[in-house]
């Protein structure tokens, strides 16, 4: 009897250990995933998988090159996703895990996406880029700052303290001129101002406010960030708004329209193949030359832009609108798979670049 | 008689109207200095000079407001404007360029050149 118990503790001890063993393999297996990887991002990992239960949620991959002129058919893509939840009005966790190079104007197309979501009251969450690169790019343009908190519903947003982001819904030459000389200062040691820069800013808050909406009494933001890249000697301009985009602006309006009439006469059809047509001779200025004498005074805008490329004043000139791709700077036009509904506009200021007329 | 823009109106000149603009636009120019001291040049026969120097920029359709607007809105006329209307813009030449344009184009909309 006394055998028979031994040998029955025995077995129960030899199971349990039997257990212990394969519980601890289990653990060692579940850790060694784990390994390298900081407790905030594995908090994020443990939040994603949240959301991947939750059926009013979205789960959505960012490319591992976020940057719309690099990366224009993915990168858009990925933000088209993105609006898609939003207009369904769905929680989103954006996976920025696998993202080694994020641009400025990547990083300024998330921040005012985030800000969308949290002022409309929608979950807007995500993971961070493991890159230290690209993680410490994102974290300086105050992305994580703002991701944990609420944000109230304004007309006006200032975030970033090294990459300066701003928006709002009117023409604000003020916070301009004042982002122009912060620009110049980390640049060339004192407050300069751009005078043509500043120009074109104008020109391209305005075009937001006129053209961006097409339900009268809506304005859209428009969202401007700049960042001086000490390494590249380089400051870099990106602007956008999520209207309804140049060519699609145009397409809305009345065949009245001095725009319509002028594309009519030019013998091109808005919303098809000749959308890379139209842009380039809007950017030319030869739809405004056209344009009947009374309204001549309309529609400078593009081609002025277009202008400071070609006369130095501004290097590296990109337009990204509905489904067009315009490298202005090498006259290049491509057709887009994924459109973009907005537009953004994307340029650099170098050392060599002028900035006064008379080149000083 | 003279207009510095920068002191008499704003160191930051914004879009072309009021409702586009935060800061000051093209037409508040026109309407509360502009005109008024033009029209005041021209009864005294003497030349009103602007000067565009010093200013953080001008977009397009702010001098196209402020000027063009002179001949489009204010119904003045083009030679009279012409004749009186003195532009110094030394850091940006083209200033001048584009105001002569804009008054020109707007005068042969109104068939006056």
């Amino acid at each position: 009897m006394k055998k028979d118990k031994r040998k029955i503790e025995q077995r129960r001890a030899d199971k349990k250990f039997r257990r212990k063993v394969v519980s601890r393999n289990k653990i060692r297996k579940k850790n060694r995933n784990k390994i390298g990887y900081s407790k905030k991002f594995l908090s994020y990992q443990n939040t994603k998988k949240q959301y991947t239960k939750d059926s009013r949620a979205e789960i959505i991959a960012i490319p591992s090159a976020f940057s719309l002129i690099h990366n224009a058919e993915e990168s858009i893509n990925a933000i088209n996703k993105i609006e898609k939840a939003y207009a369904k009005k769905k929680k989103v966790f954006v996976e920025l895990a696998k993202v080694e190079h994020i641009s400025y104007g990547a990083i300024v197309v998330l921040l005012s996406i985030m800000v969308k979501f949290k002022t409309n009251g929608l979950d807007f969450n995500g993971d961070f880029p493991r890159n230290k690169r690209a993680q410490k790019k994102l974290s300086d343009s105050g992305f994580f700052d703002f991701l944990y908190r609420d944000i109230k519903n304004s007309d006006d947003y200032s975030l970033g303290t090294k990459i300066h982001t701003h928006a709002n819904k009117v023409t604000d030459p003020q916070k301009t001129a004042k982002l122009l000389s912060q620009m110049s200062s980390q640049m060339w040691g004192e407050e300069k101002t751009y005078p043509n820069i500043q120009s074109l800013l104008i020109e391209l808050m305005t075009n937001t406010q006129n053209h961006a909406s097409n339900e009268p009494g809506v304005n859209k933001h428009w969202w401007l960030s700049a960042n001086y890249d000490k390494e590249k000697d380089v400051i870099f301009f990106s602007f956008i708004d999520y209207g309804v985009g140049i060519l699609e602006s145009i397409n809305s309006k009345s065949e009245k329209n001095c725009f319509h009439k002028a594309l009519k006469k030019l013998g091109l059809l808005l919303g098809g193949k000749q959308d890379i047509d139209i842009l380039e001779k809007l950017l030319n200025g030869e739809v405004h030359k056209i344009i009947e004498s009374f309204e001549k005074h309309r529609g400078k805008g593009l081609p002025f832009i277009k202008k400071m490329n070609e006369e130095n004043f501004i290097s590296n000139l990109k337009i990204i609108t509905n489904g067009v791709f315009g490298n202005i700077t090498c006259n290049k036009y491509e057709e887009l798979r994924n459109k973009l509904n907005g537009t953004y506009v994307y340029w650099e200021i170098k050392r060599d670049n002028c900035i006064f007329e008379n080149n000083s | 008689m003279k207009i510095i823009l920068k002191k008499d109106f704003s160191r930051t000149p914004g879009a072309r109207n009021e409702q586009e603009s935060l800061g000051f636009s093209g037409e508040k120019f026109r309407e509360e200095l502009l005109f008024p001291k033009l029209k005041e040049a021209i009864e005294k026969n003497q030349k009103l000079i602007v000067n565009l120097d010093g200013t953080s920029g001008c977009g397009p359709s702010f001098l196209e407001e402020s000027f063009g607007g002179l001949i489009r809105i204010n119904k003045m006329d083009y030679k009279e404007v012409k004749a009186k209307l003195e532009i110094i813009s030394n850091e940006m030449p083209s200033y001048k360029k584009q105001i002569e344009k804009y008054l020109k184009n707007a005068g042969e909309v109104e068939g006056l050149v």
